[in-house]
């Protein structure tokens, strides 16, 4: 772990009590990737820093893409390492976060793009959505490309803060690799005030966003269940159980047989 | 495997049965005369078309999710366009034993076909349903006979086709059977995706092709482009 990381996704003591501020999430692999023998294609990392300040990476390798897994993998990976290079290194406003955001976002499409040329294949092989999430206290902005989303409880009231662009066909998202992600991408405004957050692939929309007319709106009373039987569970090793149980249940494995990943963060 | 020790049924009672997002396919099919000749096995085309459409709707079936998203519609050309059976999930889909005479009214059956994708897609939005790309696999063993190069069907033909396919309104597969005109064919099937010509006597091979890619297409997030699996049954026209 770094020296300026209190918490991440393999955390040790995870038989200790767990308090907030804090975050669990893990990414399982859809019913049809098991049949069809392809390889979990979502990643996600996590960092809450010494500074107060967390950041959250959640990426859906597409399942047209021949290395999709290794760019969700890449997507994750440097988005958070070039935000906590730049935390190092620049005193941070959070003014500036939306013009972070979207640096992190072109640095990370470049590792594809890296990632492609050094091991000779067109970058499209790579495509993935991408979300990143920057909690700074109780302050949340969310940049987004592709599908996903995330919510927050803010006020005794659960808010979609970002969802995914509309698109005519349920399945084609514009990915990260795509010559014109730029235009695609998604910067929110600052939530403040939030109590928890969740942030979530494709394969978990359907169960906690709600389109109704053409409104994405949160699952407020799933989300209420969910976080109340979360908040009675002590260790980090238990909520991860109680995670894993969630999106491996009968209800999310018929709404979607896709990959799935769920990451919650409470603050 | 999800244990017992956490309410999660309680917890997830609160997430609704989600509407099944759809995907609609229209097999326009050639029943004109020619399809009554034999292939290279002996049997009439018009017999492997028909015992294709059983096993097709067995394979989707047989898959799940597949069953609850794929739907079908059947639309037959031959001295006229007949839509032998509208949009209806595969699940419920009789496939009816269908008989050939004389022309191929090619073009008006493919206005037809495309007509249908668009009505059933607003059909889907006004009620909410999420769907996705529709699928036009026509199938046929000869030349249009109600369209000539050039004429105003023809021009009404290719721009619906061709605008279709790139404006992402529609996948537009275009199959010869033995002596298809493939020339025509390459005419009028989008530029990006050149008619297959089938392999003798693949009729099977194809059903099951076009069965496993629904599933494909229902099952994952394709993304901008759908990777279909392998045509073996096929040989891309060039």
């Amino acid at each position: 772990m770094d020296p300026d990381t209190v918490s991440e996704n393999t955390d040790l003591n995870s038989e200790n009590n767990l308090d907030a501020p804090y975050i669990v999430g893990l990414s399982i692999i859809g019913t049809s990737h098991e049949k069809n023998e392809l390889p979990c294609q979502d990643a996600n990392k996590f960092k809450i820093l010494e500074s107060g300040i967390s950041i959250i990476a959640v990426s859906d390798g597409l399942g047209s893409a021949a290395h999709s897994e290794i760019g969700a993998t890449v997507a994750v990976d440097s988005v958070i390492n070039f935000i906590m290079n730049y935390l190092d290194e620049n005193k941070f406003s959070v003014d500036d976060s939306s013009v972070l955001l979207k640096s992190a976002f072109e640095f990370a499409r470049n590792a594809l793009k890296m990632k492609a040329n050094s091991d000779q294949q067109p970058i499209q092989g790579y495509a993935c959505t991408l979300i990143v999430v920057l909690i700074i206290e109780k302050t949340a902005i969310v940049a987004q490309i592709g599908d996903g989303a995330v919510i927050a409880k803010t006020q005794n009231d659960y808010k979609a803060v970002s969802v995914p662009e509309e698109q005519e066909y349920v399945n084609e998202v514009t990915p990260l690799t795509s010559s014109s992600w730029e235009g695609s991408l998604k910067v929110s405004p600052l939530f403040s005030d939030i109590e928890t957050l969740v942030a979530f692939t494709d394969g978990c929309q359907r169960a906690i966003l709600i389109k109704n007319r053409s409104i994405m709106e949160a699952n407020s009373p799933f989300l209420e269940a969910f976080f109340s039987y979360l908040n009675t569970l002590s260790t980090r090793s238990e909520k991860e159980q109680f995670l894993k149980d969630i999106i491996e249940s009968k209800k999310f494995s018929d709404i979607s047989d896709d990959d799935k990943t769920l990451v919650v963060a409470v603050l | 495997m999800v244990s017992d020790r956490f309410p999660i049924d309680a917890i997830t009672d609160n997430i609704e049965n989600p509407q099944q997002p759809h995907v609609a396919t229209v097999l326009l099919v050639d029943t004109s005369g020619s399809m009554t000749l034999p292939t290279a096995n002996g049997k009439r085309k018009i017999d492997e078309l028909n015992e294709g459409l059983t096993l097709f709707r067995d394979d989707v079936i047989g898959d799940d999710l597949t069953r609850k998203r794929a739907e079908i519609a059947l639309v037959t050309f031959d001295d006229k366009v007949t839509t032998v059976q509208d949009f209806i999930s595969v699940e419920n889909f009789n496939p009816p034993v269908l008989s050939t005479a004389g022309n191929t009214y090619m073009g008006q059956g493919i206005l037809q076909a495309i007509e249908m994708v668009e009505t059933r897609k607003t059909e889907y939005k006004n009620q909410g349903i999420s769907y996705f790309r529709p699928w036009i696999f026509l199938i046929t063993d000869g030349a249009p006979t109600d369209m000539n190069v050039g004429d105003s069907l023809w021009s009404s033909v290719i721009r619906s086709v061709h605008e279709g396919e790139k404006k992402g309104k529609f996948s537009f597969f275009a199959v010869g059977i033995e002596p298809a005109d493939m020339e025509t064919l390459k005419k009028i099937a989008p530029p990006a995706r050149p008619p297959i010509l089938l392999k003798e006597g693949k009729f099977k091979e194809m059903f099951v092709w076009l069965s496993k890619s629904q599933q494909r297409v229902s099952g994952s997030k394709p993304g901008d482009q759908t990777e279909l699996p392998p045509a073996g049954w096929g040989q891309v026209a060039t």
